[in-house]
């Protein structure tokens, strides 16, 4: 896992002297490296779910791994893009950053039962691609307001110069928001059927749906407000990057408290 | 010793009443050279210069007061003066945009281009000029590659298109409203024309006018009464007439914002007194650029400009020193020199990539050395034999003995 940070923190050094510097080869460094961060982030995911013999989505350090592993997948084809190649600046060194915060927690688990009910994974994946989805619309929302200052202070000469258009990045935004609503619903439905099937009462998993409903809340007020009332760009922006700080500091407070597969006989 | 000779009647030195009278091309050059001699004459609307080698400058300056009718005093006060080193310096620093009204503008590169290539048309460039030529484009693309100098736009109009590509994905697909036909107007229609920009409306209060700016500019005029239908429609707007009073308000801004649903748009107001109220720069996804605002941005891209200007004169000292040493080479003796130092690099090079030991290279390096000995000897007891100034030109060029070994591989 040590490996997989560094080779994130790598790239995202890479991207950000790019950005700086706008030198093409670094730019193509930069993408063969989050390629590679992709690739070893894979392998280690893998060799932890054949030790596992399950699918390695036992505690929340995990899910966040693979949401990470997600999200990654998503950046690798927009880094691809000539004009959006300095997403991979904003990227990356969170990636590193969240990583090298779970690592110590998202090796193997104690107690690992795999869940029995298809439920459980079709419910944490679809969660997992929405959540996904919520970094990168959150990445496109951060550049969509550095850019858009820059604009509006006259200074993309000084900074700007590489960052993506703004119809771009709120195009890269609506599109993550959209797949991401669709995702989190899916998600939050899959959720309730592995519940209602496993006998959990809705008290104990109640910080779970917390903050999917948090995610999902966010997605659909960012849509609403784009397509009825007309909040292209800035506002849609905001509304993400807040929503998405709300969430981070859910997840933090409730760390201990996030349930799991739950035990035969145990509470969740 | 270098013997290129320059006339320059340039913005620097001379009147727009007089530079306008001169127009001299490389064709006009032709009954100067008949005897021997090599010209090459360029005129843009700030200059007007003669290059040559082999002529008298006395003959040149007479030709140009022919062709102008200027006075000969009058020319003569009016000329700058180069020769040797300095003509070529003078030659490239042009080429670089150095010397222009407007520091490091391109297009002057384009228009030296074009000049040489009717001078080979014509055929009054020789080996002297066509090298400093050569030189000259190799330091004006070394001067916008490895210098700021021509990285950041430096006129108006062209600031306002780089700012709608930092907020339009793809200009082409933008429809461009041009408000009023004024010449600050059409240029920064012309330029986003240049982009690429199909889809362009012109307005103006006399529709006459819209349509003879809409002709020239491939364009289509509409009447002044549909202002805010087709600011509706419009991404990028450049307004700039001659109206006392906003022509854009507030108000009617709020209502058009609300029609396009938020959709961004760019306001380019070039205008004095303005024609865009400055309260419609705070309405949502609104981008208004005032002269003032943009005048703000091209000026720290003049301070920038200035402060690469001691890296582009070293550019330009290193390639005028190219020049003066291809000169030095062009005798028989260093060019013999200059072929065996290649060979003997190339064998040096070989047996070290092929040899396992240190004996090994040794014999192999002399094996080699002794082939490609054997190879020259021909070429150069030709050269010898015929020590004049095409063959040795001929041999310089064909083992590209001018260049450095990556200029010599890179294809």
């Amino acid at each position: 896992m040590t490996a997989v940070v560094v080779l994130y923190s790598l790239t995202g050094l890479v991207f950000i002297l790019d950005v700086f510097m706008r030198a093409p080869r670094l730019a193509l460094a930069g993408r063969g490296l989050l390629a590679a961060s992709a690739l070893a982030h894979l392998g280690v995911i893998m060799l932890l779910g054949l030790k596992m013999r399950a699918l390695p989505l036992t505690s929340l350090p995990q899910a966040l791994n693979m949401m990470i592993l997600c999200a990654t997948l998503i950046f690798i084809p927009l880094t691809l893009g000539r004009k959006t190649t300095t997403l991979g600046a904003f990227y990356s060194p969170a990636a590193a950053f969240i990583l090298a915060l779970i690592s110590p927690q998202a090796g193997l688990s104690r107690d690992v039962i795999p869940p029995t009910q298809l439920w459980y994974p079709l419910h944490t994946m679809a969660v997992i691609i929405g959540e996904a989805m919520f970094i990168v619309a959150t990445v496109a929302s951060l550049a969509y307001l550095i850019h858009e200052h820059l604009i509006r202070k006259g200074l993309i000469h000084a900074m700007g110069e590489d960052l993506p258009p703004l119809t771009i990045l709120d195009k890269v935004l609506m599109h993550s928001m959209s797949t991401g609503f669709v995702a989190i619903t899916l998600g939050m439905l899959f959720g309730g059927f592995w519940a209602a099937a496993s006998g959990i009462a809705l008290g104990d998993i109640a910080v779970k749906i917390f903050a999917g409903a948090m995610t999902w809340a966010v997605f659909a007020l960012g849509i609403h407000q784009r397509y009825a009332v007309g909040w292209m760009g800035r506002r849609t922006a905001l509304i993400t990057v807040c929503g998405f700080g709300i969430t981070v500091l859910a997840v933090a407070l409730f760390w201990g408290m996030y349930p799991y597969p739950p035990v035969p006989g145990m509470a969740p | 010793m270098n013997p290129v000779g320059c006339l320059s009647i340039n913005h620097r030195v001379a009147d727009v009443a007089l530079r306008e009278r001169i127009d001299i091309t490389c064709a006009d050059l032709s009954g100067l050279i008949a005897q021997g001699g090599e010209a090459y004459a360029l005129t843009t609307c700030n200059r007007a210069e003669v290059y040559w080698v082999g002529l008298q400058e006395n003959a040149v300056i007479d030709l140009i007061a022919r062709r102008s009718g200027l006075e000969l005093e009058t020319l003569i006060r009016a000329v700058q003066r180069f020769s040797g080193p300095e003509a070529v310096r003078h030659l490239c620093l042009v080429a670089s945009g150095l010397d222009s009204l407007v520091l490091g503008e391109p297009q002057i590169l384009g228009q030296i281009k074009e000049a040489y290539r009717e001078a080979v048309a014509s055929g009054t460039t020789g080996l002297y000029l066509n090298k400093a030529l050569h030189r000259a484009f190799r330091a004006a693309k070394r001067v916008r590659s490895e210098t700021e100098i021509g990285r950041y736009p430096v006129s108006v109009a062209s600031e306002a298109v780089e700012l709608a590509g930092h907020i339009f994905d793809d200009i082409k697909k933008s429809r461009v409203l041009v408000i009023g036909a004024g010449d600050m107007a059409t240029i920064a229609a012309k330029r986003l024309k240049d982009k690429g920009v199909s889809e362009l409306y012109i307005l103006n209060r006399t529709y006459a006018n819209a349509c003879a700016l809409a002709c020239e500019l491939n364009g289509t005029a509409r009447d002044f009464a549909n202002l805010k239908e087709e600011l509706v429609l419009s991404q990028i707007v450049i307004t700039s007439t001659g109206s006392r009073e906003p022509i854009i308000t507030k108000e009617m801004m709020s209502e058009v914002m609300k029609l396009r649903k938020g959709s961004p748009m760019i306001i380019i107001d070039i205008a004095v007194p303005r024609d865009v109220q400055p309260e419609v720069g705070k309405l949502y996804n609104c981008y208004l650029y005032d002269i003032d605002a943009l005048k703000t941005i091209v000026d720290k891209h003049f301070a920038t400009r200035q402060l690469s200007l001691d890296q582009a004169r070293a550019i330009i000292d290193h390639e005028v020193q190219a020049f003066e040493g291809w000169l030095e080479s062009l005798t028989v003796q260093a060019s013999i020199k200059d072929l065996y130092a290649l060979m003997e690099g190339y064998a040096r090079d070989q047996a070290r990539s092929m040899a396992s030991s240190e004996e090994e290279r040794a014999r192999m390096e002399q094996m080699l050395l002794g082939a490609l000995k054997r190879f020259l000897h021909r070429p150069v007891s030709f050269l010898r034999e015929h020590p004049s100034l095409e063959h040795i030109d001929y041999t310089r060029r064909f083992f590209q003995l001018d260049e450095d070994y990556t200029d010599r591989h890179k294809g």
